[in-house]
């Protein structure tokens, strides 16, 4: 059976290293790239995180990636977009001044109204009972961010307490968001990335 | 509900994990990855490794260390400080493996770059590190560089309070190294409001117990002491489990 190739995509900016060493711990073949030939051989996307919005999709445009990846979610294609990852998938981001986003998942990101930091685990509460994300409930995940992506009801998968109510994974047909590190949370995101891939691959 | 956190921390001269004391003496350890893979295997809520003689050398970011820290495959948040010195020597370090990143002399010798850095990263990605000690009524930042003790210029006070860095690591460094003697009188003088991970000869669960409780701590910070026994980690999490922690957990569970 073919081992699953996962694409990070490279947008000048990523916690690359650590997502190649949690994919390959997991046993997939995994590809960074930014070269669109490359991309397009994979089964899956992920886009990661660390970093700002601005940087992300300027980065994306640079590499000519953004139409790529628009592409890729409308022949109905899996990507996993986390942390900054998941925020990119909104229309757009409020950060210094508006800026467009993938528009794959409706919606907009926002800096924290109150406490406006969200760094440490915290568990998740399903909003949706997806297959997927059952054997999740009630985890601890690691978070990392002061900007939230607000969208309606119909795209929480998940949600966190906080000062605010956080959506923790957001989804849209075969594309969905993580606000949190599976790749860095120990046993509990290696075992919700692993379901997340192969949910996404088998459905 | 957000925990607040153990960290693990590694420090690391000339490539060789050592035990720091009082930012004067230092006795090797052996590999931090392998250091770096206790802590991963225990459970710790982010790994904190500090190249201590990177800027002090003008030598960059030890990326080499943290190559083989990615070989390691970890599953925990890594945090690295030691050497970065603008823009793309960050981004590189994240890219390398890190998670987040520490600064130190940045901050003072050159605090616009700060700014570029949060620029890129994000204010998320970026710890601001702040050796203390109280003087007189107050605290002063130590310049390990110089070994000279000075107070908090408006520059640096200002780059806190704008928020470009999302939490301050406040290290009791003329105690470090040395068991439950953490001096958190200093925690309560620091001149500006951001979240503070402590470190620094904290060892003893009486002393986790009270900076835990502390509305200002987000962490704290543990080195050498968590060598001494097998899953130090999780003891110490079953030791404060009235805290707002998370729980001890086992492979069995």
């Amino acid at each position: 059976m073919k081992r699953l190739c996962i694409g990070i995509v490279d947008y000048g900016i990523g916690n690359h290293a650590s997502m190649q060493s949690t994919l390959k711990k997991l046993g997939y073949a995994t590809k960074t790239s930014k070269i669109k030939a490359e991309l397009n051989e994979c089964d899956l996307l992920v886009l990661p995180g660390v970093g700002t919005f601005r940087e992300a999709m300027f980065g994306l445009n640079e590499y000519e990636l953004r139409e790529f990846i628009q592409v890729w979610a409308l022949q109905t294609k899996p990507i996993i977009g986390i942390c900054l990852g998941m925020q990119i998938l909104a229309d757009k981001g409020n950060e210094g001044g508006y800026i467009d986003g993938l528009g794959l998942i409706p919606g907009e990101v926002t800096k924290m109204k109150k406490d406006n930091r969200h760094i440490g685990w915290n568990e998740i509460q399903l909003t949706r009972r997806d297959l997927i994300f059952v054997p999740s409930e009630d985890k601890a995940f690691y978070f990392n961010h002061l900007y939230v992506f607000d969208t309606d009801s119909d795209h929480v998968l998940a949600t966190s307490n906080h000062s605010e109510t956080i959506s923790s994974i957001i989804g849209n047909g075969s594309v969905i968001g993580l606000q949190f590190h599976p790749e860095k949370s120990q046993t509990a995101g290696l075992n919700l990335f692993r379901d997340s891939i192969n949910g996404l691959c088998n459905a | 509900m957000l925990k607040k956190r153990l960290i693990g921390v590694i420090t690391v001269k000339d490539g060789l994990a050592v035990q720091s004391i009082g930012y004067r003496r230092y006795l090797p350890l052996g590999k931090p990855w392998c250091i770096a893979e206790n802590l991963d295997r225990w459970g710790a809520d982010e790994i904190l490794v500090l190249s201590i003689d990177r800027t002090e050398k003008n030598i960059g970011p030890d990326y080499k260390l943290l190559s083989s820290l990615a070989k390691a495959k970890l599953t925990t948040p890594l945090i690295y400080g030691g050497g970065i010195s603008n823009k793309n020597e960050a981004n590189k370090v994240i890219h390398a493996g890190a998670d987040r990143i520490c600064l130190d002399a940045l901050l003072h010798e050159r605090p616009r770059l700060v700014r570029e850095i949060a620029d890129v990263l994000g204010v998320q990605a970026i710890i601001g590190a702040l050796p203390l000690s109280k003087i007189g009524d107050g605290v002063q930042w130590y310049n390990y560089r110089t070994k000279k003790s000075g107070k908090f210029t408006d520059e640096l006070i200002k780059l806190f309070s704008d928020g470009m860095m999302s939490e301050a690591l406040i290290i009791d460094w003329k105690n470090e190294g040395r068991l439950n003697s953490f001096d958190d009188s200093i925690i309560k003088n620091v001149p500006f409001n951001v979240p503070q991970i402590v470190f620094g000869g904290i060892s003893e669960q009486s002393q986790m117990n009270k900076l835990l409780a502390c509305g200002s701590v987000s962490a704290i910070s543990v080195g050498n002491f968590l060598n001494y026994k097998e899953h130090a980690v999780q003891k110490i999490r079953l030791s404060l489990s009235k805290q707002n922690i998370r729980s001890a957990l086992f492979e069995s569970d």
